[in-house]
């Protein structure tokens, strides 16, 4: 299947009246073609999607995270670019029409904030990105993909292994730097007795405050390591 | 790296009088080409004991480039440094257009490469009286900035593909044949009102592609090849600057043909769009069986 | 009390093999035929004008229940030694005797309720049971009806292995029953050549002439329903399924009803999947990339499209509903009557944007005019079958081309592509330059060779010395210049507090302006002995309490807790979490802090 983007008119009336439309979430199938009826409100592109793409909607909501993710960035792979990537038109449209079904089961549109988090892209920063029901899967492999492991999402299994890393990783601003952010899931791997929030706070707290004082873009990553290393494990 | 906070140490910087009767200045500008960003940077430094660090490579000159829509962040040294007493730097750095778009925030730094001890710059303030200071690896000597550029590029970042033949509405006339220019970067065909709006309509039909090619596409591709066969070597690069015949030139090398050696641009045109007149007599018979 | 045999007529005319018996028209898209046929005789049987249902099921059935059909293993093995020297005929057969060796057998059961079910007689040549079940080709020209069932009862012949077929139907009068097998010419028992045709019922001889009637008194109770449950059953036995026939039912049911389930005139229900016109939609989001499903985009003008209405000459009161989308394939418009089935996909209209839509002829005497133009499959109006079929088809056609007109109106382009040479010649240096009507992002256009002026920070840097910061001279966000951003200092003692700073140019980034005056630090961090010098300033006279942050990597402070702070070697005391400060302008004060977090820290003043 070609891969179908809003157009940036649809989108934005579709966003500004997202408020009141909560009802139209509520229903089990797409409804994008009634909504804009008669109109035309999305562009193909000339991005080839597999016809057979589909998501996990059975377990554990947040356990699907790993698997999908890979699905997403698997069938996405070598056709879209990162600007490409954190296209709004594009994602929208994934969560209002191809994968209804999943975003409706992992992020229940019950409330407004939800529905522009998850379905839309709130704001334009990177939290944007990782916050979107399908634009966080795209994104959490495309950050934590190392094809110098054998398995190549081994990190990207460490990103999933709890919200708390996510937010704590991604949403700060030296989470965009690939060096940091695998060299601190990589000590999360090594070190699978570091877990809970209070752990990953301390960590990203810890970094931060580094960075506060040192490029950390400049350490790269055997100091990064050390430096975790004595502070968390108090060495 | 937000610079704008009080260091534990001295900084050379803009907002900041820790280090006096010295400079550290940036400007940086960018231009986009088909692909890229080009980041046009000049940097003055005018301080003895941080020239002196850079060139025993135990400091380090780099633009930091942060874009928070696409999760990109990365410093870029710098490096080939003519050295005298005020250098002035100049330089481009590069970054694809498939990387940052937006808001990207752009600082220069000069940071500690190792352990620098007894750090004590010339022009301290004088607060800081006889105090040396270690400085750790990544620790900022000096800053600049942050610049914060929107950058867009041109281009829109999803769409379907574009040929490198548009078809255009000549809107002086209403009536009359079609033109043809080939001085742009693409081959740009004008079709006169009333007969635009016809083929603007026919193509909308999919049947009825492989006529429209053979009846419009192979004239036009002629013009093309017959423009890229009589360039001489000496005009070769002034007609490269359009698009169209890049873009061709690379085609006809992927297909293996040598215009150049071609006895005519007619079999070539129809190589290229690979047999349509086969796909039209298709698409004549599929219509009469409507 | 009726006996229920196997018999085949005597032979006459000519004899017919494997393929002359009018099945092999069916045979391919069985689903889609059983499906189309079943569903138009469904439709066009509708009691009352109520919202009919159509079932198919697949049953298994143990052998026996089945009159007379294991009873057929002989009549295949005679076919067989009739048509010795045709292979197929000798394939087909062989694979039928295997079908009858097991204890059970698949059947489709194809139920219709809520129809008046298969009204007339065996002998009554203009009732719905004769239509059906007896004649071969014939046709029905029950007006009411709408319907005309023709060559279409052949087709479950074509979805059974065994070429058989058994048919029930209850009518508020009266039930009847009947199995009818389309063979091939060949011998009876008794050595005699018989008909390809052969009824499963009641067979009479007398006086060498044979008469075959339905079962109407002594029906078997697993074929009956209770009095008053109008309907037809149609049981294909040994019936020919693929891996996937319920999928291809729903398909053809989707494609070819679609209108009629959206207009409540039917609810079909495949195995346990029911579709009605409360569920179509999904069903219709569920298949809409599969490559055989046709009927999408036609659905999608109708549930979303613009309407447009009109009393057209000759066929009436007529409705179109058509809609802007993607879909470049030809053939754009649907047409049906007001059953509701789809009888045609029409093409060759003129458009400058892809489109797609569906056409309804709602008149009672229009669908008259209409049904006659039909062929017997019901897939086209065919000018030429009526009198002034041209001009019928015509009238239409025009005004759908109006409606295209009318709707296209609006929407103006100054160039194409045509995507075919896209293909071939694409203008892959880029994505591509050009951009999709309304949707590109706000970037700014031609900003190709011109360089662009830089925003300035969001937190602007404290010193903005109006000496060292250009700004571009282009207009708006399309001019040329840059921006020069820096800390040049010369010798005059500058300290970054400029006048001309515009915004924040306090003397310290990150402090409120405080009415008292504007702090300045200078920060020094003793790693020994893990303790900070700092020197603050005031250009104004300031009294108030501070305390510190720390701030990280991003920007974002937290709150430091001091754990000491001295000056002139006194200790001061902490109030809070910060001390209180006295400061004059122009007499820097010295402090020693210490924080209960030991490490090095970029800090910042919170007054």
């Amino acid at each position: 299947m070609k891969l179908k983007v809003f157009k940036q008119e649809s989108l934005e009336q579709l966003k500004r009246d997202a408020s009141k439309q909560i009802d139209l979430y509520q229903r089990t199938t797409p409804w994008l073609n009634e909504y804009f009826r008669g109109g035309a409100y999305y562009c193909e592109t000339q991005i080839n999607l597999p016809d057979n793409l589909s998501l996990l909607t059975e377990g554990e909501p947040s356990d699907t995270d790993k698997e999908n993710s890979k699905r997403i960035y698997e069938a996405f792979r070598g056709r879209i670019n990162p600007v490409q990537a954190a296209e709004e038109r594009l994602w929208t449209y994934l969560c209002h029409e191809t994968f209804w079904d999943y975003m409706i089961w992992r992020w229940p549109p019950k409330k407004e904030g939800t529905i522009i988090s998850r379905y839309f892209f709130d704001g334009e920063s990177s939290r944007a990105l990782s916050r979107n029901g399908i634009s966080r899967l795209w994104w959490f492999a495309h950050l934590t993909y190392d094809e110098s492991r054998n398995d190549p999402y081994e990190l990207t299994n460490i990103l999933l292994y709890s919200q708390d890393i996510q937010h704590n990783l991604l949403e700060r601003n030296f989470g965009r730097n690939r060096t940091i952010l695998h060299t601190v899931l990589d000590f999360l791997r090594v070190h699978p007795e570091i877990k809970g929030k209070e752990q990953y706070v301390k960590i990203v707290k810890t970094l931060n405050r580094l960075g506060g004082v040192r490029l950390l873009d400049a350490l790269g990553p055997e100091r990064i390591k050390e430096y975790i290393e004595s502070k968390i494990l108090n060495r | 790296m937000k610079t704008t906070e009080r260091f534990p140490y001295p900084v050379l910087s803009a907002f900041s009088d820790d280090i006096e009767n010295s400079t550290f200045e940036s400007t940086v500008i960018y231009q986009t080409d088909k692909k890229d960003y080009r980041f046009t940077y000049t940097i003055t430094l005018h301080n003895s004991t941080i020239i002196q660090l850079l060139k025993e490579h135990r400091a380090v000159l780099a633009l930091h480039f942060e874009c928070g829509r696409t999760f990109f962040r990365e410093k870029y040294k710098i490096e080939d440094i003519t050295w005298s007493d005020c250098i002035t730097i100049s330089g481009t750095i590069v970054i694809p257009w498939s990387r940052i778009c937006g808001k990207t925030e752009i600082s220069a730094f000069i940071y500690a490469d190792d352990v620098i001890e007894n750090y004590h710059p010339e022009g301290l303030h004088p607060d800081y009286q006889q105090t040396t200071f270690t400085m750790r690896p990544g620790e900022i000597l000096a800053t600049s900035g942050p610049v914060i550029l929107d950058v867009y590029s041109d281009y829109e970042p999803i769409q379907k593909p574009d040929s490198i033949i548009v078809f255009k509405l000549d809107k002086e006339r209403e009536t009359g044949e079609i033109h043809i220019n080939l001085n742009s970067d693409k081959i740009e065909v004008s079709l006169p009102k009333n007969m635009f709006d016809k083929y603007e309509a026919l193509r909308t039909d999919k049947q009825k592609e492989g006529i429209i090619t053979s009846l419009l596409g192979i004239p036009v591709l002629m013009e093309g090849l017959r423009f890229i066969k009589e360039t001489v070597d000496e005009n070769l690069s002034e007609n490269r600057r359009y698009r169209w015949f890049r873009s061709l030139e690379k085609k006809l090398l992927e297909m293996g043909i040598n215009i150049k050696n071609e006895e005519n641009t007619f079999e070539a045109a129809q190589r290229v769009f690979e047999n349509p007149y086969m796909r039209a007599a298709d698409d004549f018979e599929k219509m009469d069986r409507l | 009390m009726q006996t229920i045999q196997l018999a085949f007529p005597p032979f006459e005319g000519e004899e017919e093999g494997l393929n002359d018996a009018g099945i092999e028209t069916f045979e391919g898209d069985i689903e889609d035929h059983v499906a189309r046929e079943c569903g138009q005789n469904t439709c066009d049987a509708a009691l009352d004008k109520k919202e009919v249902k159509l079932h198919f099921s697949l049953l298994t059935v143990p052998i026996d229940q089945l009159p007379c059909l294991l009873e057929l293993k002989d009549v295949f093995t005679r076919c067989i030694t009739y048509w010795k020297d045709d292979p197929k005929a000798v394939s087909f057969f062989s694979k039928a005797k295997t079908c009858l060796e097991q204890e059970t057998i698949s059947v489709l059961k194809i139920s219709d309720y809520g129809t008046t079910g298969l009204t007339g007689t065996d002998t009554d040549r203009t009732g719905r049971w004769y239509s059906l079940v007896r004649a071969k080709g014939a046709c029905n020209k029950d007006a009411g009806a709408g319907g005309s069932f023709g060559i279409g009862k052949y087709a479950p012949f074509a979805a059974s292995k065994l070429r058989t077929v058994y048919y029930y139907t209850r009518t508020a009068e009266n039930e009847a029953f009947q199995g009818v097998s389309r063979l091939v010419t060949h011998h009876n028992a008794q050595g005699q050549k018989v008909h390809p045709t052969g009824y499963i019922g009641e067979c009479i001889q007398r006086n060498g002439t044979y008469s075959f009637n339905s079962i109407r008194n002594s029906i078997p109770e697993f074929f009956r329903r209770p009095t008053g449950d109008t309907g037809t059953d149609i049981y294909v036995p040994a019936y020919r399924k693929s891996d996937r026939w319920e999928e291809q039912l729903i398909i053809s049911v989707l494609n070819n009803f679609w209108p009629a389930i959206c207009m409540k005139k039917i609810v079909f229900k495949i195995n346990n999947t029911a579709i009605d016109s409360n569920n179509i939609e999904q069903y219709m989001e569920q298949y809409k990339q599969h490559e055989a499903f046709t009927a999408y985009r036609y659905f999608n003008a109708y549930k979303n499209g613009v309407p447009f209405e009109c009393a057209l000459e000759i066929v009436g009161n007529s409705e179109l509903r058509l809609i802007i989308d993607d879909m470049r394939e030809s053939k754009p418009i649907a047409v049906c009557r007001k059953s509701g089935m789809i009888i045609d996909t029409w093409g060759r209209f003129r458009r400058r944007k892809p489109i797609s839509g569906v056409y309804i002829c709602h008149d009672k005497k229009g669908n008259e005019i209409l049904r006659k133009l039909e062929p017997p499959r019901h897939d086209k109006w065919d000018p030429k079958r009526g009198e002034n079929g041209e001009e019928v088809i015509e009238t239409i056609r025009d005004w759908i081309r109006s409606c295209i007109d009318s709707l296209l109106k609006e929407e103006t382009n100054e160039s194409f592509q045509i995507s075919a040479m896209a293909q071939y010649l694409p203008d892959d240096e880029i994505f591509g330059p050009e951009t999709i009507p309304g949707g590109l992002p706000s970037g700014p256009k031609g900003t190709t060779t011109s360089p662009i002026t830089g925003l300035p920070p969001r937190t602007p840097p404290i010193a903005e010395g109006g000496h060292n910061t250009t700004t571009g001279e282009g207009e708006g966000t399309n001019g040329g210049g840059g921006v020069k951003e820096g800390g040049g200092k010369g010798g005059e003692g500058h300290d970054g507090r400029g006048s001309g700073a515009k915004d924040g140019g306090d003397g310290t980034k990150g402090v409120k302006k405080a009415p008292k005056g504007n702090l300045h630090m200078r920060c020094m961090y003793d790693e020994v002995q893990q303790f900070y010098t700092i020197v603050l300033r005031s250009d104004a006279e300031f009294e108030g309490r501070i305390s510190f942050g720390a701030v990280g990597d991003d920007g974002e402070m937290e709150m430091l807790q001091i754990e000491k702070v001295m000056q002139d070697n006194k200790e001061l005391p902490i109030e809070g979490n910060g001390f209180f400060v006295q400061l004059n302008p122009d007499n820097p004060q010295h402090y020693r802090l210490m924080f209960e977090e030991k490490e090095k820290m970029t800090l910042r003043i919170i007054k």
